[in-house]
């Protein structure tokens, strides 16, 4: 990660505020001797650590809203959660002044041409076409995020239950096929 | 309150030099957590400071870990 940061924008982490989770002591030596701050909060007190409790906070209510829009199982979790993080993203914040995050940082607006309705039915172009000119040319899906660079969307393969990227792909919007089962498990 | 005569009777002259002392039995009665300020810092420029945090365990034993910039606010 910091060597992406270094070559991305040419910056170099400073700073790094965490709270005393022993996850991250493993990591103290590296942060010696690169240089790096590494600050952490006091016993019980989360407060120290409020930027990332309340962003924890923000990502779980747009995941939550996001699953039970798309009615789809727990199992869904991460798909949620990284939609949710990348809607976070490119959504105006009043601590920025109405600004959005990817503004901040990229110096432009982001595109929202790309954004589809999470969980919602589609139908994925089939390459290959294994079985012939009479089998089914699409796959039955629903629309689960969106890869890191890729142009292109990841989806879940309702039939053969497999995630997969694709770009040839026609959005319903409208229906998700996991409407009819209950969400509770 | 003697001074306002509010109380009268107590003579605290007595007593004037434990005045400001920390005291045992208060300490151990009535203590509580220092106040939390909001902070007003925000760094100056991207990945001056970043913000980690460990969110979990969901599923049994699988979790996420959430990276905040704090100039951008970029997750």
């Amino acid at each position: 990660m910091f060597s992406l940061v270094e070559r991305q924008f040419n910056k170099q982490v400073k700073n790094i505020r965490t709270d005393n989770g022993t996850k991250f002591a493993c990591m103290k030596n590296y942060f010696l001797k690169n240089g790096i701050i590494f600050q952490t909060s006091c016993t019980g007190t989360p407060q120290q650590n409020g930027n990332v409790k309340h962003k924890h906070q923000y990502i779980l209510n747009v995941a939550r809203a996001l699953r039970f829009q798309g009615c789809l199982l727990i199992d869904f979790w991460r798909e949620c959660i990284l939609t949710a993080g990348y809607l976070i993203n490119k959504t105006p914040s009043s601590i920025l002044n109405g600004k959005t995050p990817f503004r901040m940082l990229y110096g432009c607006d982001p595109t929202y041409d790309l954004l589809q309705v999470f969980g919602s039915l589609c139908y994925a172009h089939k390459q290959g076409r294994l079985g012939g000119k009479f089998d089914s040319r699409s796959r039955r899906c629903i629309f689960v995020g969106y890869p890191y660079g890729k142009k292109g969307y990841h989806f879940y393969d309702i039939e053969t239950n497999e995630i997969f990227i694709s770009r040839d792909v026609k959005f319903s919007k409208i229906d998700f096929p996991f409407e009819s089962i209950p969400t509770d498990t | 309150m003697q001074a306002t005569k509010i109380v009268s009777g107590v003579d605290l002259k007595k007593g004037t030099k434990n005045l400001n002392k920390c005291c045992d039995v208060c300490q151990r009665a009535k203590q509580t957590e220092n106040k939390f300020p909001i902070s007003d810092f925000r760094a100056s420029d991207a990945y001056e400071l970043i913000h980690c945090d460990l969110w979990g365990p969901i599923n049994e034993a699988s979790y996420f870990l959430t990276i905040i910039d704090d100039y951008s606010r970029v997750v």
